[in-house]
């Protein structure tokens, strides 16, 4: 039975990097344990593990070519903060 | 029904009749559905944007020339908002168009607009949506299932004749059958998943609805097929999916019943009786009825929700406030973006399935879950293999039981994930299934049978489920508020 504490649920979202309050801890905790509470049973399941793979598949590769499918302005005006051609993102080190 | 003009809910082959004798133009069937739109669906909900205007098809002779389509919102439709019904995507606009998108204005299909869903396509209800909820036209009291819920709800209400959702684990079906729609989850590689935003990779497919099974053929006809952008689709190339459906069953044809599926515990006595009238139609046609046996079903839904979430926590780890979407307001440092614009961004239902998904990958519980979730998987596709060695294809439920209330299952999550538990293993095996509505409870709310069929028996099951609807009629009748 897994049972899951308030201090891994915690841990679990940080991993995650989503932050949580209490309320939602409280919440997420319980959801998580109920859902892996009853996806534990697959446990029980014995074998080895095969890909179900589809018909007609086949490895493929393409050609190494420099192709525009996508304008990199496009691209850019969907970034949340941006000065110019750059991504604007707050200092990740410190002066010295 | 032959009409010389269009009616809430002509079939695309209708549509397509009227335009080719020059009854009716494009220009009336887009005002026609415009205007439906403008009238009903403030009641039900069921489109995040109607475009205005609407986006033309390029060829008006194509496959779909004329017709008009909605799309379920985690399909890029270039310039158009992609919100997957989110926060962290509210004001996305999709720099690209979707192979399907692209394949269907190709065919001349008109796209009409966006349709609500549950948000990164993770929910039964459409209730998960950041934004509304929609209703289930039958009756605005119940949900119209999920994930794809506005899609199947907008067919249903005849306020477009077909529309294009996505099927990770029955978000296609599931809503097709609360709805009283046909719904189809494709063999695994059959629909281009490229501009389709990723839940779990390795099972999602693009799914359609429509009025009728042929209908559906039609627009299967139009997307289907290999897409040098998606390495996982299968080298078929364009073919047409109606031109066998006559109306008759194939000769010779073995159908299996899974009955741990049909009287598997919870199964609703109606769903339950509305299945085996069906099942004695098919006797009645000469059809030869076995009884198969599905073990690994019992384990489906389990392993459905470790690999899902798995892959949902990798697909997602994408969306951090940087490159796009959301962004919190409330950062110091490059940390606190990660963590905010992710818990301001994403609602509860998809945090816990990223968290389950990171759990069950993570060092001494990968074994316990992950691994095992892998031999169900395998074990499934064995058990698939082998009945379709003895039969042709199989009857499965769609749903346990018919559209609930909003808010029945709040305090019990799991019990709305459960949901999923008769069309998940199709998506684990990779293999076609299509709903098809087969019934009507007391209170009048559809029920819905999926035919599920070895991998690429697209055609199969087109025939299988267009004959069948010659001889029924559920597929004709139509919630009375929409008429």
């Amino acid at each position: 039975m897994a049972t899951i504490s308030r201090e891994e649920t915690n841990r679990i979202a940080y991993l995650s990097y989503i932050r949580l309050n209490d309320k939602a801890l409280n919440e997420i905790t319980r959801q998580l344990g109920s859902v892996l509470n009853y996806a534990v049973c697959v446990r029980e399941v014995q074998g080895t593990i095969t890909p179900v793979e589809v018909l007609l598949k086949e490895n493929r590769t393409r050609k190494d070519l420099v192709d525009v499918i996508v304008n990199s302005e496009l691209l850019l005006e969907e970034v949340p903060q941006r000065e110019g051609s750059l991504i604007l993102v707050p200092m990740i080190l410190e002066h010295s | 029904m032959k009409t010389n003009t269009i009616t809430p809910f002509s079939t695309i082959h209708t549509l397509k009749n009227l335009l080719s004798k020059k009854k009716i133009d494009t220009k009336e069937i887009h005002d026609f559905y415009k205007e439906r739109f403008k009238k009903y669906d403030n009641e039900i909900k069921s489109s995040l944007e109607i475009f205005e205007p609407v986006v033309a098809g390029e060829n008006n002779n194509g496959l779909l020339g004329g017709i008009p389509g909605l799309i379920k919102d985690n399909i890029c439709q270039k310039g158009k908002i992609i919100s997957c019904a989110s926060k962290i995507l509210q004001n996305y606009k999709a720099p690209y168009d979707a192979t399907v998108i692209e394949r269907l204005k190709k065919e001349g299909a008109v796209i009409i607009g966006r349709a609500n869903m549950d948000e990164f396509a993770m929910g039964s209800s459409t209730e998960t949506s950041a934004l509304f909820k929609t209703k289930n036209p039958w009756d605005f009291t119940k949900v119209p299932g999920g994930s794809s819920g506005g899609s199947a709800a907008a067919v249903a209400a005849g306020l477009v004749p077909f529309s294009l959702g996505s099927d990770t684990g029955g978000s296609v079906r599931q809503p097709a059958a609360f709805c009283g729609v046909v719904g189809l989850k494709p063999t695994y590689g059959l629909i281009s998943r490229y501009g389709l935003i990723a839940y779990a990779s390795s099972i999602d497919q693009i799914g359609i609805f429509s009025h009728t099974v042929f209908d559906n053929a039609l627009v299967f006809s139009a997307i289907s097929g290999f897409d040098e952008h998606d390495a996982t689709t299968l080298k078929k190339e364009k073919y047409d999916y109606t031109k066998h459906l006559d109306g008759k069953l194939p000769e010779n044809l073995t159908i299996g019943i899974v009955e741990e599926a049909l009287y598997a515990e919870g199964m609703n006595n109606e769903i339950v009786a509305a299945i085996e009238q069906a099942i004695s139609l098919f006797t009645k046609k000469n059809v030869t009825i076995k009884k198969i046996k599905l073990p690994m079903l019992s384990y489906t839904a389990a392993c459905y929700f470790i690999i899902s979430r798995a892959e949902a926590a990798s697909n997602l780890a994408r969306f951090d406030g940087i490159k796009y979407g959301y962004r919190t307001a409330d950062a110091k440092n490059l940390k606190d973006i990660y963590l905010n614009s992710r818990a301001e961004g994403f609602g509860q239902e998809v945090q816990t399935r990223i968290m389950v998904g990171n759990y069950v990958l993570s060092a001494g519980h990968a074994d316990e879950f992950y691994q095992h979730a892998k031999i169900v998987q395998s074990r499934l596709g064995d058990e698939f293999d082998n009945a379709f060695k003895s039969v042709d294809l199989l009857i499965m439920p769609t749903h346990p039981i018919p559209a609930f209330s909003f808010d029945t299952f709040e305090g019990n999550k799991l019990q709305m994930d459960l949901q999923d538990y008769f069309t998940c293993g199709i998506n684990l095996a990779k293999i076609p299934a299509i709903q098809v509505p087969c019934g009507f409870t007391k209170s009048n709310l559809p029920i819905g049978m999926q035919l599920v069929g070895p991998q690429c028996s697209e055609e199969l099951l087109f025939k299988v489920g267009h004959a069948f609807q010659q001889e029924t009629d559920f597929h004709l009748k139509h919630p009375e508020k929409f008429k």
